[in-house]
């Protein structure tokens, strides 16, 4: 691991990527495994994580504890699922080329959520498929750019922001303020 | 992006509760391959020589750009006339940044001289000095006399030479010279140390006398002999 003073250009990067995988590499060798069958794949997916955590450190630096493992929980999926979906030949992105998107920040700033309300959007965040959940929090909670989800999540910048968009109107649902998505 | 929105409040819940269930998981079961190691360790150093090199050519690039800077500059420096636009601009056209500066103050006209003071001029009146020979033909062509400065043109109408005198107080004027093709000696005026110029332009020779006593600065310009310009220079009173 010495090797990875080299990298990191400054005392308190080092320490966090050092911190990070000498922390987190088996969790992230097993959330990949979850995924992953074969373990050449996993252990392709934790390095394309590793990859994309040193090119991000930034984003990194001074998060709590639960706050980083759950973005190295979003990276190693995401890299995990990239695999996963290759070896099945699938479109990732698929239909999210002709979406025509809305823009996501309009109009529901100043909506007022119950507590039960917030509950229940919370719990359905935790259960909505990942490809929408994973660039809100990323999105809403560790304040991504769009340019920056495109490059983690290996997707084009419609594909986001209609993953934003869907994330938002399923969640809005609940609020009575939304629309149902039609999908 | 603004903390107070609801998103941010749902993500940070689903982030807890992501990060929970992986606290959770029982990872004391899980080896990480060598093999793995040895990738990541690899990777780590792909990436310590990418920014190595990275950091080599920014080097060198700037080792690049402050040499073609230098090599512009000497290369400015060695045309004279860009040396000399140079100099024009630093010396004459700002010298108050590094020339001396004296300042008039409460001039008192009359007397035929007035007062001044500068920083190092004590306040004596200005006494008008003129030369008492010229050569043959000379006569008075034009005479500015401000309350700090005597300058007076001599012309002779059948050459069409002109005589130049110049008299300030010490150390209020200041005299530049282009010593391309100028020979400078040093000369004394009256007992008084001095510098002589000659120069030869269209195959006429001009001196250029100057020198000071202990109040005033004198300046001659002539296109006359030597003996004949130092003559007018002692015949000064």
């Amino acid at each position: 691991m010495l090797n990875l003073i080299l990298i990191i250009k400054n005392e308190d990067e080092r320490n966090t990527a050092l911190w990070i995988w000498e922390t987190y590499q088996k969790q992230m060798y097993r959330i990949a495994s979850k995924i992953l069958r074969n373990p050449s794949d996993v252990d392709d997916a934790v390095m394309d994580a590793v990859r994309n955590m040193i090119a991000n450190i930034q984003k990194f630096m001074g998060l709590r504890a639960l706050d980083t493992l759950c973005l190295i929980t979003i990276y190693v999926r995401n890299a995990s699922l990239k695999i996963y979906n290759k070896n099945k030949k699938t479109a990732h992105s698929g239909d999210d080329e002709d979406f025509e998107f809305v823009d996501d920040d309009t109009d529901i700033e100043n909506i007022v959520i119950e507590k039960e309300q917030f509950e229940a959007i919370a719990r359905h965040l935790r259960n909505m498929p990942e490809i929408y959940s994973h660039p809100f929090i990323l999105r809403h909670y560790y304040g991504y750019s769009v340019k920056e989800l495109m490059q983690i999540l290996d997707l084009t910048e419609v594909a986001v922001k209609k993953r934003l968009v869907r994330a938002k109107q399923q969640l809005l649902v609940l609020t009575g303020k939304g629309e149902k998505d039609d999908e | 992006m603004s903390k107070h929105r609801w998103e941010y409040a749902v993500a940070q819940a689903a982030c807890q509760s992501m990060a929970g269930a992986v606290l959770e998981m029982d990872v004391s079961d899980v080896v990480i391959p060598d093999s793995l190691q040895e990738r990541v360790s690899k990777l780590f150093h792909e990436e310590a020589q990418r920014l190595a090199r990275r950091r080599l050519i920014r080097r060198r690039v700037a080792i690049a750009i402050v040499a073609a800077v230098v090599a512009a500059l000497t290369a400015c420096m060695v045309i004279p006339g860009i040396r000399e636009k140079l100099y024009q601009i630093v010396v004459t056209d700002h010298d108050r940044y590094f020339s001396y500066q004296s300042k008039l103050m409460d001039v008192d006209e009359g007397d035929g001289g007035g007062a001044a003071t500068s920083d190092n001029v004590t306040a004596t009146p200005f006494v008008r000095k003129m030369p008492s020979y010229l050569p043959e033909g000379y006569v008075l062509h034009e005479n500015l006399q401000k309350s700090l400065m005597v300058r007076t043109f001599f012309l002779n109408p059948k050459t069409g030479s002109i005589l130049c005198y110049e008299q300030y107080p010490v150390g209020t004027s200041q005299y530049l010279f282009n010593s391309k093709g100028v020979d400078v000696e040093t000369i004394l005026i009256d007992g008084h140390p001095g510098i002589m110029t000659t120069i030869e332009t269209n195959g006429v020779r001009h001196v250029t006398l100057l020198w000071n006593d202990d109040r005033y600065d004198y300046y001659i310009h002539a296109p006359l002999s030597v003996d004949e310009t130092v003559k007018i220079a002692e015949s000064i009173s």
